[in-house]
This record gives structure tokens, sequence and C-alpha cells, in this order.
């Protein structure tokens, strides 16, 4: 019966996966990508996230819908915090995907 | 501009000690509470907030276990908070509005286009008998009426928009092309033309009406040149009925002119020490404000001024004026022309006479003036021929019906 449902997902999966690139929809709203817009080493502008998980001067930390974004840096700052947009200046020296 | 919002708005500096400073911000973002500027400073975080969205925070820092320190308030509403005891300020800003708004129900200048023959003056003299002029309520005036009242009085115009703009009124005519030299009056009027003028007929075309002289007649001021009554005859051609109308005529007749001009050779000729003297004044209404000195120690000077109207922007004009008279001192020294210097004036003089005869729909023929200087003057004595309009209308004399038996018997048969 287990068996049997994460088969069904994947099929489900699958179709989906099918129907998003055969009509060519937009993937940030079909899978709920993050958008991660960088600017240089100085700014970066994060869309599609559920939230801020840690935040210190040298990292910060958003949980996504499908994975947890990481961003290394120094003297990281948050321009502005919205429910559908981050801006973050400062020097930013790497870009991590947790899956 | 987004900072124009946030001054606005009002908003504070705060600085936020938490264990779960996460926690604390997700809150914010879900109950849309705008924060910006987020810094950390090891354990604790700086940011901006709202004034508004602060008061929101209460409960987001109950649940998480926060405290918050206010460390600057910036914006507009803590200005005004700040200084709520002024009064005088405050009473400022709402007798400035109340100026403002008072000022801009008036006409405070009037500016007037296009007008060639009829003069700006003659025009706004027109206007501020019509009691449309500075210092007029807006409300009090109608345009339509007056762009009717305008064409109504002036008969060379014969397109007229009057407009308000801001506290700026803008008369706009234009005027027709072809001269009007005779009135008209009421059509149902008979009307003859006679010669306004000593002169010989020129040419002569008659519309209406019976023509009472031909090309080449003499006439004489008065004489009758076109009868607006034509006689009906009967049979036995004797008159038996008038019938009236207003004669329609163009007729050019050859009239002279005298021209008699003289000046003396003598003449008074500035001459600039180039002293100066500028003095300011402001001017409100009637009322005028000097500034500096008045005196003029100059026994002979000219006088320039110039005027300046205040505006606060290209159509809201404010009834002050800054006035600059400019005195310039010169000596009064006797000169003489000379015989060709004399000639050349006179002939310009002469010129500018023609000038004005042909602006007045005038042809000139011939030019006998003659240029003469004597000792003392320059005199310039001739005649000009010209062709114009010679006619002018005149009431039609009703004449009773000569009463003729036979030829009313006539009529029955």
């Amino acid at each position: 019966m287990k068996k049997r449902s994460i088969n069904l997902s994947r099929e489900v999966r699958k179709v989906k996966k099918n129907v998003v690139e055969g009509l060519d929809l937009p993937k940030d709203i079909m899978y709920g990508a993050v958008i991660v817009t960088a600017m240089g080493p100085f700014e970066a502008y994060i869309e599609n996230y559920k939230g801020i998980m840690e935040y210190t001067e040298n990292k910060i930390k958003i949980q996504t819908k499908n994975c947890r974004l990481e961003i290394l840096g120094k003297k990281l700052l948050i321009s502005y915090y919205t429910n559908e947009e981050m801006k973050i200046t400062g020097t930013i020296q790497a870009i991590n995907y947790e899956l | 501009m987004n900072h124009f919002v946030n001054y606005y708005k009002g908003y504070v500096k705060v600085r936020l000690i938490s264990l779960a400073p996460e926690r604390f911000f997700n809150m914010c973002s879900n109950h849309e509470i705008y924060i910006w500027n987020l810094k950390n400073h090891d354990d604790a975080y700086e940011f901006y907030i709202y004034r508004k969205d602060f008061l929101k925070l209460k409960n987001i820092l109950r649940k998480s276990k926060s405290k918050i320190i206010i460390l600057e308030k910036k914006g507009f509403p803590m200005f005004l908070f700040k200084n709520r005891k002024r009064k005088a300020f405050f009473c400022g800003i709402v007798i400035a509005f109340v100026f403002l708004t008072i000022m801009s129900m008036f006409i405070w200048d009037v500016e007037i286009n296009g007008n060639v023959t009829e003069t700006d003056n003659i025009i706004f003299d027109y206007l501020k008998e019509q009691s449309v002029c500075h210092g007029t309520l807006k409300s009090k005036i109608d345009c339509e009426k007056m762009e009717e009242k305008l064409r109504a009085r002036f008969n060379d115009i014969i397109w007229a928009s009057v407009q308000i703009n801001g506290t700026r009124l803008i008369v706009s005519v234009q005027e027709g092309n072809a001269r009007r030299i005779i009135d008209k009056k009421d059509k149902n009027v008979p009307m003859d033309l006679i010669a306004k003028k000593d002169g010989i007929i020129e040419n002569i075309i008659t519309r209406r009406g019976v023509p009472q002289v031909t090309k080449g007649s003499t006439v004489k001021k008065g004489d009758i040149l076109v009868l607006g009554r034509i006689e009906i005859l009967n049979d036995a051609k004797e008159v038996c009925d008038y019938q009236y109308c207003q004669s329609d005529s163009d007729i050019f007749g050859r009239t002279e002119y005298t021209y008699k001009d003289e000046f003396s050779l003598t003449y008074n000729k500035k001459v600039y020490t180039n002293k100066k003297k500028v003095s300011h004044s402001i001017r409100a209404f009637d009322y005028l404000l000097k500034i500096g000195a008045q005196k003029i120690p100059y026994k002979h000077y000219d006088f320039t001024a110039n005027e300046k109207q205040l505006k606060l922007s290209t159509n809201f004009y404010l009834p002050f004026f800054l006035e600059t008279n400019i005195y310039e001192e010169y000596k009064v020294v006797k000169n003489q022309y000379t015989k060709e210097q004399a000639t050349k004036i006179e002939k310009l003089r002469l010129k500018r006479y023609c000038k004005n005869l042909i602006e007045k729909g005038v042809q000139i023929v011939e030019n006998n003036v003659i240029i003469e200087v004597n000792k003392k003057s320059c005199i310039g004595n001739g005649e000009i021929i010209v062709i114009e309009p010679i006619g002018t209308y005149q009431e039609t004399e009703i004449l009773e019906v000569p009463k003729n038996t036979e030829s009313e018997e006539g009529n029955l048969q």
C-alpha cells in the first residue's frame, strides 16, 4: 500500500514536470523555486522564500519551499525584508543550496 | 521619493535583544510589517520600522520573548509631536494656506493678445467698465458673456476668447482684416450714401440703390452719391410710389490732403552726464512702499520705470509689484540742424504721414509736397492726392407719395 502511494506521487511529479516543460510555464511559480538575483558581490535579491532561519554578520540562512539557502559573507545587512522579497547587501562570498 | 514617504510616515530605529531573532523577523513578515536596514551586532539586531508598525509589535514581542529598545525617532509625526507647544508656528502654517486660497480667488493679472488696431488700454478700460480687472473675484466673471460683450462693443473684433488661467485673465481677440469703414446700421432703415469729403469720383460700383454720380463727377461734402429711394413710375412716366432700401456701393474718390509741417532749426540736444540714480519700491494695490532716498538731485533727467509682478507659478500671479525707477541725468545743449539734416528729417516726417494714410486704406496717387529750408525753420508744404473710399451713410429722406388720380386708376385697371 505504502509503496503504491510513493509510486503514485512519483508519477504525479513526473506528469507535472512534463506539463510544466511542455507548456513552458514559469518554473518559479510551478515548483515554488527560490529566485536569487545577485549583483556582483555586493547585492542580492531573494524572492519566493518562507523565512529566515539564521542571521548573523557572516551568515544568512533562508528557508525556501524546496531547499535551504545559505549566504556567506562579511558585514551582511538586510536592506529590507518583506513577505515576498528581501535585499541583502554587504560582501557576499558564497551562495550555497542545501538540498 | 522613498525618503520622503518614510519621513511623512514617521519611523523609529530600534534595537532588538532576543534569543530567537529569526522567529521575530518571520513573524514580522507574516504580519506584513516592513523592516529595513537590518544589522547584526553580536547578539543584538538593529533595524528601522514605521511608527505605525511599531505599535503592532507588542504581541510579536511577547511570543518571541524579545525585548526592544528605541534608539531614534524620525519623521514628520514625531516632528509635530515635539513641536506641539509652538502655537505661533502652526498658526503660521494655517495662515499661509488661508492666504494662498484667498489670493487664488481673485484675478491679479490681465493679458490681452491679438489686438492690432484697438490698443491694450482701450480694451482694458472697457473691461474695467464691466468691472473685470485686477482684484475681481474669479467666480463673478462670466467668460462667455464677456466674449459676447467684447464683440458687440468693438466692431473690428470678430472673435474673442476670455479665459481664466490660475489668477490670470487671458483675453484673446482676432480683428477682422476687412475694414468696416462704415458702421452697418439696422437693415430696415433706408440709407443713402453721401460724400464725406470734396473730391472727384474715381470709381463706383453700386449693388443696391440708385447711383446719382458717375465716374469723373465732382462732388462736394454732403452730396448724395447713392440714393436709397427708388422711384416707381407708371405708364405716364409719373412717380406713383417709392421703394426704400439700404444703399450698398463701393465708391472711391480722388481727394486732396493738405500737408503743412514746420519745425525750428534750433533744437535742444540731450547730453548725458552718465550720472544715474536708481530707486526701488514695492506696490500692493494702491499702496506704495518706497525704499531708499527719493529726492532727485538733477534738473533734467530721463526717467525709466520697470515694473515686475510677483508670481508663484506661471499662472498664479500675486498683487504685488516690484518697481525699479532709473533716473539718468542729462544737460541741455542748444544745437542747430544743417540744411541737409533738416531736409532729411522733413522727408522722414512726410514718409511717416504717408504711411499713416496708407494704413487707413488710402491709395496715394500724387505727392506735391515741397520742402523748404530758411534761416530759422524747415517747412514742408503741399498737397497729397489720394484715392480713398468716400461714401458714408445717412438716413434716406422719406417722401410722401404724390397723389395722382390717373395713376391710381391705372393701378386699378
